[in-house]
């Protein structure tokens, strides 16, 4: 909490000085009737490169000045004029450059009251000022008085001039809804207005006129206080403001000085004590205890600016998979790994671009807080709707639950259809990268629906859904969540149940396991201190332990066995798996990984491809998988499953297919499936008498 | 684009017209087509078969290219097989043949040809009576492969070539069959079936912890289905026999507890499913074992000299005749030394002469007479059976062609000698039992590569009797016979 030293506001200070005038001079030129300038939205900043800047503007309006009052050059300084002019009238005016704006006119017409080729545009220049500013003071020390008085009478003819008697000072003075400098002159249009005058803190009046040319008006406002305000800035400019947990709105970048925020007040405020909270994006939010003398007596406070302090924070982000491209807030970042990017506290979005898949995460940061993330891509669904514009059973429900489908594939980054064609969807996926796999419906009968899954590279799978079923999608979506796994825990052990003994009964066992003290024909009756009865409770052990080692026990003898995890092969035409699901899932993890890893998820590929009858895509996956010469899944399954698909390119890829699986026999240790799988020393000599009987 | 009709020529406007005609033609018949096809169908489904069929050959005759007509010939077809299982049976599966031969010849590209190729085969695998009648089965199930390899009935064939290729004792052709099944997809139904056969494949193949592991697989893939329990018993069998070898031991009367009046017990049998029958040589008549009571199977059967189980029932043999299991009685010559009966996988009855030489008696009742060694008893195995010669003394196991692929003599790996062998059993995982006489009276168990696996002597055993019948139960037990004592005995 903090103290503050009060002050009153001074509200009648001089235009230019007042930042509250400049705003409304601003308003003021915005409601003008100005042409928009060529291609220019009315809100768009001019971009510096094209307008020169304010500063460049005033040093070109004094040179120009110098040019005619020092050296006399006239016809200098009017083109000088003229730039200035042209360069001011083709952007946005703010306050300060209207005024400025105004003065070259002023400035040009007395010029060309010099210049006899150019006396004719003097009126034209006056009355261009009078449209900018119907309240311009002429420069007296410039203008002599046949101009002055030009002026005038052209004000006179067009604008009526009224007189306000403000009490107190400082409000808004509003004409016809439009807000005016509260001066106590002003030049107003003939004609019925309604003009209000309020200033917070007071209440506000408002009058009815009728104004006719050449018949002056006075006008009083005297308001009646009813609370007190307090008018603050804050630092930085923008942020938002809270009283007692209500939003009471936003602050403005001060237009005068841009480090500050323009004057906020708070108005009516009610007798006791407040709580005033300062939030700002990247900042520590500020409390401040209002006690009950702002608010009784009524009275203005103005508070010294409130500076905020910046809320800082540092994000790391790691992946497995070094390719991908960080964008933060929809802001590129650069690519991975990041390391203590500084960052500002608090919520923010999380995209990772990988060449395939993307990671997507929310994320608090704590204030000076070091958030770290360990990014891993998930698949990419996007569902490009249904193709044509046919009706059938239950669409409005079915199209709802595709919009929703999201919340029933956590494991994935859905992506909804939007209103554009499929085709037009997938052309804009394909060139942005921005999917991985493509879901699709074409109508097939008026109660039953195609569905096609496809990955980029056009690998797919269908199956028609019949519309009135409770869960259309539900098969589908079972489908698309199953990933089978890639992996076992083994020993290296075999057991059985034996008739009549309790235990694990170990029945064959690799070597590292008998050298280990492992006795075959033998009972393991403890794992990991858990009593097994039987191989249920054995595997329970195994698939649920994580370290690297496992104790066992035969009999009184403890034994240490390493646990090993050891490839699988995934099935190959089951009823229960989306194919392309399955195999945009293995190219995704397949990125990052090494060794072992990269050659058992392009083995699985391979299957995957293999069931999609892409034998040649199939072959290169096989081709880039390399293992060791070792037990269970392993170089020799490759080589035979590379036999296959040579098998099925036809006859001419059949003398490879014989080279495959001969060396594929020669790998003895390897099976299929995973390590308790078949042979494929057998299967590859089986495969060898089929194609040489 | 908009046509003046005063531009259409009157040739291009009757052409028109004819394609018109032609179209809606067309249309009726496609419509009739359909409409017969599903007229057939509910007949079918109301099981009114006769007007079903009629129905269903009308639209062949006058449809026979379309695509319902290649639906109704399978349908057809399939009630064929059906009626096959309740009436003549060769006639109706020669029926569903010719339907099916049709799907072929016509109907290749229709998404029922891959079930009909299969159906075929499968017919053609039932009706094979030796290895080479398989060939042509085998050639529908690759066809199935080959022409629809991501069709469900792909998988199916591929079962079907690995019991065909079992069938034809090529046990590691069969493996890889199996094994594709597996892969494609391990948690299907299929596949557990496909588990126990390619255990059965590893067993034949001496690699025992194949075996068991793709029984494990079973058990813990589908825990509490029959394939379980199956995979279970196999395993039980496996370990107990091939690696427990656990000392035989005799658990006395059989069943335990249970009192019953036997009548010289002299022969034992077990079914597909375990059931024990015996024969009572006192009653001439053979039994079945059903809950706690000895149910009479038959009629009456004097002097029976072997019994075993033919798929329809229990087959008896005396000196004159065989009497099948579905009561067929034949009256064959040259009986008077026959000694043992027993049924291969091509479903002919063997019977085994003390004076050499073996009968083979086909479905059909045809006899063939094959050269071999004077035998005591047979056996059945799944690749041949297993033969006792008291005249050679050696046990012959012989191949599905009746000649031996292995020969083991009386006695080896016993501490005594043998002599004789009373009574042959076998179980389907290949272990042989048999009673020995001799300087060593007892029981032994080898397995289907002629090693011994157990064995015990009576008297060790405390037993004493007159040891005449011999069958292996389920749980890995020896039940005996004993004539003498009117019991029968239980080993563990």
């Amino acid at each position: 909490m903090l103290r503050f030293k009060k002050h009153l506001l001074r509200w009648n200070a001089p235009m230019q000085a007042s930042p509250l005038a400049s705003c409304l001079a601003l308003i003021i030129f915005c409601l003008a009737p100005k042409p928009p300038l060529k291609g220019q939205s009315p809100l768009e900043t001019p971009s510096p490169a094209i307008f020169p800047s304010t500063a460049s503007l005033e040093q070109q309006f004094q040179q120009a000045k110098a040019l005619w009052a020092s050296q006399g050059d006239r016809d200098a300084a009017s083109t000088q004029f003229e730039q200035i002019i042209k360069s001011l009238e083709d952007q946005q005016l703010t306050p300060q450059n209207l005024h400025m704006l105004c003065q070259s006119y002023n400035w040009l017409t007395v010029l060309y009251d010099r210049t006899p080729s150019k006396r004719g545009q003097v009126t034209k220049n006056l009355e261009t000022i009078l449209k900018y500013m119907p309240d311009f003071e002429i420069d007296k020390a410039i203008t002599n008085t046949r101009l002055q008085k030009q002026f005038e009478a052209l004000r006179a003819s067009r604008l009526v001039k009224v007189t306000f008697e403000l009490d107190p000072q400082g409000g808004t003075l509003t004409v016809d809804e439009n807000p005016l400098e509260a001066r106590n002159l002003r030049h107003i249009p003939p004609g019925q207005h309604k003009i209000r005058y309020e200033k917070p803190g007071y209440q506000s009046q408002e009058q009815t006129i009728e104004l006719v040319l050449k018949e002056g008006k006075q006008l009083d406002f005297q308001l009646q206080r009813i609370s007190s305000t307090v008018t603050f800035q804050i630092k930085p400019p923008q942020g938002e403001i809270w009283l007692d947990g209500i939003k009471m709105g936003q602050t403005q970048r001060d237009l005068q000085n841009p480090d500050l925020s323009a004057p906020f007040t708070l108005k009516a405020l009610a007798k006791g004590k407040h709580l005033l909270e300062i939030k700002a994006p990247c900042y520590q939010s500020r409390l401040l205890a209002l006690d009950p003398t702002f608010s009784e007596p009524f009275a203005d406070h103005l508070l010294d600016p409130i500076h905020l302090d910046p809320s800082r924070a540092r994000l790391s982000i790691d992946s497995k998979i070094k390719e991908g491209n960080l964008f933060l807030d929809g802001e590129p970042k650069g690519s991975l790994p990041i390391k203590d990017l500084q960052i500002c506290a608090g919520s923010h979005r999380v995209e990772i671009r990988y060449p395939m898949g993307a990671y997507h995460a929310q994320i608090q940061v704590p204030e000076g807080g070091h958030f770290r993330v360990q990014a891993h891509p998930k698949l990419r669904l996007a569902c490009l709707g249904i193709e044509g514009e046919g009706e059938f059973a239950s669409k409005a429900a079915f199209q709802k639950a595709l919009l929703e489908l999201q919340t029933r594939l956590p494991h994935l980054i859905y992506i909804p259809p939007t209103e554009q064609n499929p085709r037009e969807q997938l052309k804009v996926l394909q060139e942005k990268n921005s999917a991985d796999l493509t879901l699709v419906f074409k109508l097939k009968s008026p109660h039953e629906l195609q569905a096609i899954i496809s990955t980029l590279q056009e690998e797919s799978s269908q199956w028609t859904l019949r519309c009135l079923d409770p869960d259309p999608l539900k098969a589908i979506v079972e489908r698309i969540n199953t990933l089978p796994a890639l992996w076992v825990n083994t020993l290296g052990v075999d057991v059985a149940d034996a008739p009549g003994l309790v235990g694990a009964w170990v029945y064959h066992a690799n070597p590292e396991a008998i050298q280990a003290g492992l006795v075959i024909h033998q009972a393991i009756t403890r794992m990991e201190g858990r009593v097994i009865e039987n191989t249920e409770d054995f595997y329970k052990v195994l698939k649920s332990h994580s370290k690297d080692t496992l104790s066992l026990q035969q009999g009184n003898t403890t034994i240490i066995l390493d646990m090993r995890k050891k490839p699988l092969m995934i099935p190959q035409q089951a009823p229960w798996l989306c194919y392309p699901a399955l195999l945009s899932w293995l190219r995704i993890e397949a990125q990052g990984a090494e060794g072992e890893e990269k050659a058992t998820l392009l083995l699985n590929q391979a299957i995957t491809l293999m069931h999609l009858q892409r034998f040649d895509r199939a072959l290169e996956c096989l081709r880039q998988s390399a293992f060791e010469d070792q037990p269970g899944v392993s170089q020799g399954t490759v080589e035979y499953l590379k036999g296959l698909c040579l098998m099925r390119l036809g006859a001419s890829y059949r003398p490879r297919a014989l080279q495959a699986f001969e060396k594929a026999m020669t790998l003895k240790k390897a099976t299929l499936m995973g390590p308790c799988g078949p042979s494929i020393h057998l299967l590859a000599q089986e495969a060898l008498k089929e194609i040489k009987p | 684009m908009l046509l003046n009709p005063s531009d259409i020529k009157p040739r291009t406007l009757s052409r028109a017209l004819l394609g018109f005609l032609a179209g809606c033609l067309l249309h009726a018949q496609i419509d009739l087509t359909e409409r017969l096809y599903l007229s057939g169908e509910k007949a079918y489904l109301a099981e009114r078969f006769e007007e079903a069929m009629d129905t269903w050959n009308q639209l062949i005759q006058q449809s026979p290219q379309s695509p319902f007509s290649a639906q109704a010939l399978f349908f057809m077809a399939q009630h064929h097989v059906n009626q096959s299982q309740k009436q003549d049976r060769e006639l109706n599966l020669n029926k569903a043949l010719g339907a099916l031969e049709t799907i072929k010849q016509k109907h290749i590209a229709h998404e029922v040809a891959a079930k009909a190729l299969l159906l075929r085969g499968r017919i053609l695998s039932i009706q094979a009576q030796k290895q080479s009648d398989l060939k042509e089965a085998q050639g529908e199930f690759h066809r199935v492969v080959d022409l629809f390899p991501a069709h469900p009935s792909a998988l199916e064939a591929r079962f079907e070539l690995g019991n065909g290729c079992m069938r034809q004792q090529q046990p590691s052709t069969a493996i890889r069959h199996f094994a594709s099944v597996i892969q494609a997809d391990p948690k299907a139904t299929l596949s557990a079936s496909a588990m126990l056969s390619m255990a059965e494949g590893f067993n034949q193949m001496g690699d025992l912890p194949s075996a068991l592991r793709a029984l494990s697989r079973v058990k813990h893939l589908f825990p509490e289905t029959q394939q379980s329990q199956e995979a279970q018993w196999r395993m039980d069998l496996l370990i107990k026999h091939g690696l427990l070898r656990p000392a035989l031991l005799s658990e006395g009367a059989w069943p335990s507890g249970q009192k019953t009046e036997l009548k010289s017990p002299t022969h034992l049998e077990r079914g597909i499913q375990g059931e024990i029958y015996l024969y009572q040589d006192g009653w001439d008549q053979a039994y079945e074992r059903k809950g706690t009571e000895w149910e009479k199977v038959g009629d009456a059967f004097r002097n029976a000299r072997a019994m075993c189980f033919d798929g329809e029932g229990l087959c008896l043999l005396s000196a004159r005749q065989l009497r099948r299991g579905n009561g067929t009685v034949l009256e064959l010559e040259n009986l008077r030394d026959a000694s043992g009966l027993c049924m291969d996988s091509w479903q002919n009855l063997w019977i085994t002469h003390t004076k050499g030489g073996l009968t083979l008696v086909d479905v059909k009742g045809g006899t063939r007479e094959w050269p071999a060694p004077g035998g005591v008893a047979i056996a059945p195995l799944s690749d041949g059976a297993i033969l006792a010669s008291d005249t050679n003394r050696s046990l012959l196991f012989l191949d599905a062609a009746g000649q031996p692929r292995l020969t083991l003599p009386y006695g080896k790996d016993f501490p005594k000698p043998f002599k004789k062998i009373v009574a042959l059993a076998t179980d389907p995982l290949g272990h042989v039992a048999a009673i020995v006489d001799g300087d060593f009276e007892g029981v032994a168990i080898w397995n289907r590569h002629g090693e011994l696996l157990r064995y015990a002597e009576f008297k060790a055993l405390g037993l004493k009797g007159k040891f005449r019948g011999l069958a292996m139960d389920r749980q890995g037990g020896l039940i005996l016979a004993d004539r003498s004592n009117d019991l029968l005995i239980r080993l563990n």
